[in-house]
Parts: structure tokens; C-alpha cells; sequence
């Protein structure tokens, strides 16, 4: 199927270059992170780290979040026994919770039965898969991006302060020590 | 916000120690996590829907974070909402990549009657059969069993298997894909094919 999409070339080059930005994008922080710190060792945890994070993720999303939907009406602490005097007078709430949880979970896989049926089917059109691929990575790689930058900005902020802090306690030391007669230590 | 309204900060501290108490099993952070996902979508809607009645009137950039922070949670949520779905359209890309450059060799395409041919058209709508059998399942034992059942930790076991192995090739096929793309100046089969 070559040449179906005319200017193909940039777009591609445009999505993979998308890809690789939002992978390496993570040099950033992290590069920071030793900088200020001089703490290199973080990289070689963090790059071992990413096949866990690879490994469990998608069973994060699916598994997890689907059981917490389909348990919606369960306010148990997950202590066994303690919580189970509740009932009687409760009991036609539970079932109307109930009622509701199952309308939730029938919507959230209807609509992705509906999306992913969606998405299966508009793989056969080249330029609507092209653009389906590149707004799901957009929204992806914005999320990242925002979560990235506003971290440096964290970091960035911690060592302001404590550059100011650092400073204050170089030209006052012990400054923020009580003295217990009152006296500045400074000043003997 | 009410941190921002009170006039105290957040800041980062790389060097705070804590002492926790992780949970040991499975069934147990199945239990934890649904607390702890639930609670804090009650959190947000009931943030969500006070916002307009709490606006601070002396930090007014205190309300613009605020609706910031909202509208990104919102747009995270949806994304999560719609998982299984965009996960099932990653599948489907990557079994359609492994088909086109490695079962193609594999399996006799030639011969339009053979069993290999047959195989190989149909092997991304078996892998897609199989992933919306699974996630119908995830569904299914979810709503039936608790997590304090040992049947559903096996199942959680395979599941989160599967769904992990699926992951690690996945982003795989995807490096050696942008690789191949970068050496033979090519269209990425990922992306278009």
C-alpha cells in the first residue's frame, strides 16, 4: 500500500519522531534530577525500572480499575468481620446501589465495545487509522508532557528554596537556633 | 486548593524518609487499590461539583491551578475510562505488525488454499476475539467474585500475565519498528502500512 496517502513521508516522519520524543522526553528530568543532585545512580534504577512499569501497567488499567468500577458499591474497609453489622435498615440502599453499579459497568462496556469496534473497524482506512494513531499519540505525549514539566518545576522550586536557605545560613550560621540565655551565638 | 487558600506550599523534598507498612498479597492490593481508586473519584466529583462555591478572593491564580488541575484530571480520566478499548487498538496494531513482518515468512501465503494461509488471514481477528473474551471476562469474575477468593487471584495472576507480556512486545515491535524505518528511510508498518 504504498504511496495511498499523498505526503505521506512527512506525517510518518512526524509520527515517529512523535514516538521517540515522548520516550526520550524522560532524559529531561531525569538528566536534571542528577544535575542538581549528582545523583547518577537514579538513571541505571530507572531504566531497569521501565520493563516493570511496562510489564504491570496495562494490567493496572484493565485489571484494577475495572474490579474498583465493578465494586463501586462496596464501602467495606476490606476488614474482615468488623464491618458486618451493617444491613437490615440498610439493606434496600444496598440493593438500589446495586441497581446503580450495574448501569455504570453496562455503560463503561458498551461504550468500549462501541469504541473498539470503532477502532477495528477504521483500520482498513488508511487515513483515518493515520489519524486516529496520531491524535491517540498526541494525548498521550500532552499527558506526559505535562506531568514532566510540571515535576521540573518542583524540583527546580526545592532547590530555590533551599539554595536561599543554604545561603541565609551562610551569612548568619546557627541562626535558627535558639539560643537558651538569649544571647546571639553569633555575636561571641 | 485549600492548601493555596490557608497560604502554605507544596514542596518537592528528595530527601524525605517514611517508614510504610506495604501490602504483602495480591488479594490484598486488589482490596486496597478499588478503596483507593474509588475514594478518590468520589473526591474529585465532590470537588468538582463545590468548585464554584469556594472561590478564594485573595489568591484569584489559586482558582485558575484549580480549574487547570480539573480539566487535566477530567481528560485523564476519560483516558482511563476508555482503556480497554485504546489498549485493544495498541493490540490490534501490534498483531498487525507482527503479522505483515514476521508470520509472513512463516506461514505459506502462496498457496491461496492452505491451512497456513488461513491462519495467517484471520490471526489479527483471532488475537482481537481473544482480547474482547478476556476483558469480557475481567468484567464477568469482577462483578461475581471478591477479591478475598482464591478462584479470582488465579485468574488475576493470568490476566495481568498476559496483559504484561503483551505490553513488553508490543513496546518491542515498536522499537524495532522505528529502527527499521530509520535504516531503510521506510514507512513504519506500526504506523501505516
Amino acid at each position: 500500500m504504498e504511496n495511498a496517502l499523498p505526503g505521506t513521508g512527512v506525517f510518518v516522519d512526524l509520527l515517529r519522531y512523535f514516538i521517540l520524543g515522548s520516550m526520550l522526553f524522560y532524559i529531561f528530568p531525569l538528566a536534571i534530577y542528577g544535575i542538581f543532585f549528582m545523583r547518577i545512580k537514579y538513571f541505571w534504577e530507572i531504566i531497569s525500572g521501565t520493563f516493570s512499569f511496562l510489564f504491570y501497567s496495562p494490567a493496572y488499567l484493565n485489571l484494577l480499575n475495572v474490579y474498583a468500577l465493578c465494586r463501586i458499591d462496596d464501602i467495606s474497609w476490606g476488614t474482615k468481620g468488623l464491618d458486618a453489622e451493617v444491613g437490615g435498615k440498610n439493606a434496600n440502599l444496598k440493593d438500589t446501589w446495586k441497581i446503580v453499579k450495574m448501569i455504570d459497568v453496562a455503560k463503561f462496556f458498551l461504550w468500549n465495545v462501541v469504541l473498539g469496534t470503532l477502532f477495528i473497524v477504521f483500520d482498513s482506512y488508511l487515513i483515518i487509522k493515520f489519524f486516529v494513531t496520531l491524535i491517540l499519540l498526541m494525548l498521550f505525549t500532552f499527558i506526559q508532557v505535562i506531568k514532566i514539566i510540571i515535576g521540573m518545576c518542583y524540583i527546580i522550586k526545592y532547590k530555590c528554596i533551599t539554595a536561599k536557605k543554604n545561603k541565609a545560613d551562610r551569612e548568619t550560621p546557627l541562626a535558627h537556633i535558639k539560643d537558651p540565655n538569649g544571647e546571639n551565638p553569633n555575636d561571641g | 486548593m485549600g492548601i493555596h487558600k490557608n497560604e502554605k506550599d507544596i514542596i518537592f523534598m528528595p530527601d524525605a524518609y517514611a517508614e510504610v507498612d506495604p501490602i504483602k498479597t495480591v488479594n490484598g492490593l486488589m482490596g486496597q487499590r478499588k478503596r483507593w481508586i474509588n475514594g478518590s473519584n468520589f473526591a474529585f466529583e465532590k470537588v468538582q461539583k463545590e468548585m464554584d462555591k469556594n472561590q478564594s478572593e485573595k489568591m484569584w491564580w489559586a482558582d485558575v491551578f484549580l480549574k487547570m488541575q480539573i480539566f487535566y484530571l477530567n481528560f485523564s480520566n476519560l483516558l482511563v475510562y476508555f482503556a480497554p478499548a485504546i489498549l485493544l487498538f495498541t493490540f490490534h496494531l501490534t498483531m498487525s505488525t507482527i503479522k505483515e513482518q514476521y508470520l509472513a515468512d512463516v506461514f505459506q501465503i502462496n498457496d491461496p488454499n492452505g491451512v497456513g494461509s488461513i491462519v495467517f488471514s484471520t490471526f489479527v481477528n483471532i488475537m482481537d476475539f481473544l482480547y474482547a473474551v478476556m476483558f469480557f471476562g475481567v468484567v464477568f469474575l469482577s462483578i461475581h467474585l471478591t477479591h478475598n477468593n482464591k478462584r479470582f487471584i488465579y485468574y488475576i495472576y493470568f490476566f495481568s500475565t498476559v496483559f504484561g507480556l503483551f505490553a513488553v512486545i508490543t513496546f518491542i515491535v515498536i522499537l524495532v519498528d522505528i529502527a527499521n524505518g530509520f535504516a531503510k528511510n521506510d514507512n513504519c508498518t506500526f504506523i501505516v502500512m
